[in-house]
Parts: C-alpha cells; structure tokens; sequence
C-alpha cells in the first residue's frame, strides 16, 4: 500500500514540475525538452477559385520594410514625449495669454476683470489653442480673486520659466501617472514584426472614365484625368519564401485575455503602418513617374515620335499625403513648402520630357490650407507649427 | 597571397553589386514596370492539430481551422519588351512575352478567420498558441505556390493582356496587340 502511495506521490509531483516548468520556466523548460513532445499537422487542403477578374493595372513602384505593430496602441504609447508636447503647447498658450492680458490692460481693462474679459476677448484661431489656455487659467485657481492673482504676478509680471510652478508640475505628474495607469491596464497585448511591400501604380480601370489623352503636335501628348493609386499593400506569411518570414510573432503579453479575432486586428495595423510608411516616401509620386517612364519606354519600342508628355495630376494632393502620412508636419517638411522645392519637370533615361503639372491654379494656397486645417484639429500638431503654416500661407497669398 | 586577395576583393565585389539580395529591398521605392491583366482570388481552409505527449501519456489535440482567403495578379513584365520581341505589321502588334508572371501577392490578415465550430484551440495542457497558428499560415502560403501551375490560368491571362494592352497602346496607334507565350511555365519566384 505504502509502494503504491509513493508512486502516485511521485507520479502527482512528476506532472506538478512539467506544469510549472512548463508555465513558468523554472528550471529551464528541461522537463518539455526531455519528456514532452509537441507535432503540429497542417494538413493538405485544395485551394479553391473564387473569382477570376480581367483587370488593366501598371504597377510601376514598389516598396519594401519592415514595421511592428501591437494590438492595444496604449502599450507603445510614449508617455513622456507626450507630457513634452503638452508643455510645449501649455508654453505657447501662456505667451498667448501674456501678449492678451498686456494688449487688453493698454485698452484700459482692470486686471481685476481680466480672466473672463480675456477668455470674451481673446482672437484664438483654433479650439485646440483655446483649450490649452483654458487648462494654463485653470491652473492659476479656483476662484475669481486667485485667478486674477496669478494673471497680476505669475504671468504678466513673469516668464515661462518662472511660472512652472508646483501647480504645473504637479498637473503633468497627474497626467503622467493616469496615462500610465492605462498602459498598465491595458498589458494584454501581442506584438508581430511585420515585413511586406506596398506595390502602387496606375489603375486603367478606375480613371478610364476620366482618362484623356491629347496629342499637342507630332511629338507632344497631354494627359488630363491620370492618378496613382496603391494597388496592393500586403505582408504574406513568407516574406523571402523559405527564408524570411512576414510575419513575425515576436511576443505576447497575458495571451489567455485575447482572443483569435485579435490576431488579425493587430495585422492590419501592421499592413497599414507599411502603407503609411510607404505613402509618406512618395510612392504615389514616384509611381506616375515610373509609370509613365514604362509607357514612354514601350512607345520608344514601337517607333513613336512622341518624345515629351505634360501630365495634369493633382499634384499637391500627393505632396499633401506625403507629408501627413505620420500625421505630423516636420519643421523640414514646413521650409520645402516655402520655395520652390518641388521640381515637377523630369527628364527620363529616354530621353522623353515629361512634365507633371497641378491641374488646379489655385493648388499651392489649397495645399498649404489643407495642412492649416489638420493642424487646427490634430491635438499632436505643436502650436508652432501652425503659426509657422501660417506664415507660409501669408507668403504665398503676398 | 596575391591571387587569393584580389579574388576576395572581386569577391567582395560581386556580393556588392548583386541586386537580388532580399535586405537591400527594404526602405527604398524601387521602380516596377509589372502589367497586371488578371487577378484571382482563391479561398482555403486551414486545418491544423497540434499533438502533445508527455512521457507516453497522450493528450487531447488541440485544433486550429480557418479560411483564408488570397488575391493573386498575374500579368507580365513591360520591360521585358524589346524590339527583338516585337512586330508591327500596320496598326497591329504582336508580342512575344517570355513568360507570365505572378505580379502580386496578397494574403490579408483581416480575411483570415477562424472557424470556431472546427477550433477546438485550448485542451488540458495542450493550446495551439498565436505562434503555431504562425506556422499553419506559412504551410498554407507555401500550398497556394504549390497550387498555382494547376490553375490553368495562361489562356485567360494572355487573352486579358492583349486586351489591356491595346488599351494601353491606343494613342501610339496601334489598335490589336497579339500576346505569344514562349514558355508556358508562370514565374512565381517573388512570392514561392
């Protein structure tokens, strides 16, 4: 009896060690090595036709790299550049509020009436702005008599520098310590590397309603109606068949809590961060420029004497993708706007001019108004920015 | 010495310049002149088990199906047309294309979804984790490369290229392109 204890005793322990190896690792994962054996069977299934589709694409660019992606976004949230930012805005509301008070206090205004004459008064050009100001006369007191304290020797008699006081500092800790409650919160998650291409081109079927094709004179075509378009943006199981795999399960955080639909959620961000990525490069531009160097390339061959094309595409709308596809404006994206950067007239190895124009006279104001407006209402769009845009405009309209 | 170092740096050389290494794909727009005339979608079913012994105790598979959905595009290279493998007789063309080649890939995550009356994913002691569902999806991969030359889709392909191309070609004058297969395998070595 006492033989059979010990060996059910032993047998119990023997599985309660694979358990726990097995969930924890503690000693090495010996154990799984050893005594457990693991076979997946994929099994041979027959690939089934669904559709067949005549279809008239040029893919004429294409774009490679590598990404990673995480299914809460809460996890690759950075806290700190965040709190920075906001700082950063909360800094360009006090001088905005500074330069009010000042101007208000020339017209005559007492300053003990300032806060709510301000708020009445103020000439803020966007909501975002406006709520940032809102939080700086938050942090100045509750009530009336503290507020106009704060405004009187802590903002107009002072600088940035001297008014972060406890009050800020203590609102930037209480942001960072929910933001971070948050992540913590929000840990179940499962990171992929992901590796794919983004294929952009010309889609004959989608502007062959709008497509015209003029010749000029003998040797000259004019284009109207032509736009690029990403045909495929696509990370497969194999990136490098055999070799690279595309996608890449590279960790997990509290598997259990996530279901099987969180997979492929998480995927697509992948797919779409190489997308972002690619649309950020100019794939859109350089794929109306690789396109019509293929078709120029395939005239040559066919003994055309068309030897240049002026192409109308709306131009800036690409410029415009460009440059938000991260969703913020680069200092260095702000000083290309400002000039003339961009150089639509390209000379292809054949010899052929092509010349792509903004079918729009008006496109460089549109252009610039566009990025106006996301960063009106874009929160991660720095103030300074928009005061730089703006400027840009103002140059452009002089 | 001599020999041995000058071979090494034509060496060096050659592994520098050759173009098909994967790496130096990455981060950079590469430009294609790929005409895609034909796409076929396909639906397959992924099966899968996942055995696990410990010692000689076998324990319940556990069981990961789905269906999974791809989009193919096939068409030829443009560059791949040359003067050797052209001629114009009037307003006609005809092309000799080498081979047709599959131009794009594509197997979306997000048409991926698991079947839950034949998912059985968590047993005791036993879950087909994230990880081998990873593994299931690259032996799928790998039998869609291996279903493609059992499509039979030459025919269709060449008879959408001529089409698309005269398109292409209407105001360079020519009015009928006629497509010539020379080999009737499909180059499929981007993607298998």
């Amino acid at each position: 009896m006492k033989q059979i204890n010990k060996t059910i005793i032993l047998i119990f322990s023997l599985l309660a060690l694979l358990y726990l190896d097995n969930k924890f690792n503690i000693i090495g994962n010996i154990t799984r090595h050893l005594f457990v054996k693991v076979r997946t069977e994929i099994r041979s299934t027959p690939t089934i036709i669904k559709n067949v589709l005549q279809t008239s694409q040029l893919i004429s660019s294409e774009y490679c790299t590598e990404t990673y992606c995480t299914h809460s976004d809460e996890f690759i949230f950075d806290i700190d550049h965040y709190i920075e930012q906001r700082k950063s805005d909360l800094e360009s509301a006090f001088n905005q509020v500074k330069n009010e008070i000042i101007k208000l206090k020339d017209n005559g205004v007492s300053i003990e009436r300032l806060h709510t004459g301000f708020v009445q008064k103020s000439s803020l050009e966007d909501l975002r702005q406006y709520h940032n100001v809102i939080t700086l006369i938050d942090l100045c007191g509750g009530n009336e008599g503290e507020k106009n304290k704060c405004f009187k020797n802590e903002i107009l008699n002072a600088d940035w520098r001297g008014f972060q006081g406890n009050k800020v500092k203590k609102h930037f800790k209480q942001m960072s310590e929910d933001l971070e409650d948050i992540q913590e919160n929000n840990k179940a998650d499962i990171i992929y590397i992901g590796r794919g291409c983004v294929q952009a081109g010309i889609d004959f079927d989608a502007i062959s309603k709008n497509l015209q094709v003029t010749q000029i004179n003998e040797s000259t075509l004019k284009i109207t109606g032509m736009s690029s378009t990403i045909i495929s943006a696509h990370i497969n199981p194999w990136f490098i068949p055999g070799k690279i795999k595309g996608f890449e399960f590279w960790d997990s955080h509290k598997e259990k809590r996530l279901s099987y639909k969180d997979v492929p959620v998480t995927k697509s961000k992948c797919v779409h961060n190489i997308e972002q990525e690619a649309i950020g490069n100019g794939i859109k531009l350089k794929a109306i420029e690789s396109g019509l160097y293929a078709i120029s390339q395939l005239s040559n061959q066919m003994d055309s004497k068309i030897d240049s094309i002026i192409v109308e595409i709306p131009y800036y709308n690409y410029v415009n993708e460009m440059i938000l596809a991260d969703s913020i404006i680069s200092t260095a994206e702000i000083n290309n706007l400002d000039g003339n950067y961009y150089n639509l007239s390209k000379t292809i190895d054949n010899g052929t001019q092509i010349l792509i124009q903004d079918n729009r006279s008006n496109a460089m104001m549109e252009h610039v108004g566009q990025l106006i407006e996301f960063c009106q209402r874009n929160v991660d769009c720095k103030t300074r920015t928009l005061v730089e845009l703006i400027k840009v405009k103002k140059k452009i309209a002089s | 010495m001599r020999i041995s170092t000058s071979t090494l740096i034509i060496l060096f050389f050659i592994s520098c310049s050759n173009t098909n290494d994967p790496y130096l794909l990455l981060n950079k727009i590469r430009q294609v002149s790929d005409f895609a005339t034909t796409e076929v979608t396909i639906k397959k079913y992924i099966l899968a088990n996942r055995e696990k012994k410990i010692l000689f105790v076998k324990f319940a598979d556990a069981k990961f199906a789905a269906e999974a959905h791809a989009t193919l595009k096939f068409g030829i290279d443009l560059k791949r047309i040359t003067q050797k493998n052209l001629t114009i007789e009037g307003k006609t063309a005809i092309v000799s294309v080498p081979q047709i080649k599959l131009v794009s890939f594509s197997m979306p995550p997000e048409l991926t979804t698991e079947i839950p009356a034949l998912s059985d994913r968590v047993k005791f002691l036993n879950t087909f984790k994230f990880r081998d569902i990873e593994e299931a999806y690259l032996e799928t991969s790998n039998q869609i490369g291996e279903s493609i030359e059992y499509l039979n889709i030459q025919e269709k392909v060449v008879n959408n290229t001529e089409v698309a191309l005269t398109g292409l070609l209407k105001p360079f004058e020519i009015d009928q392109v006629i497509v010539n297969l020379e080999d009737n395998e499909i180059d499929i070595s981007k993607y298998f």
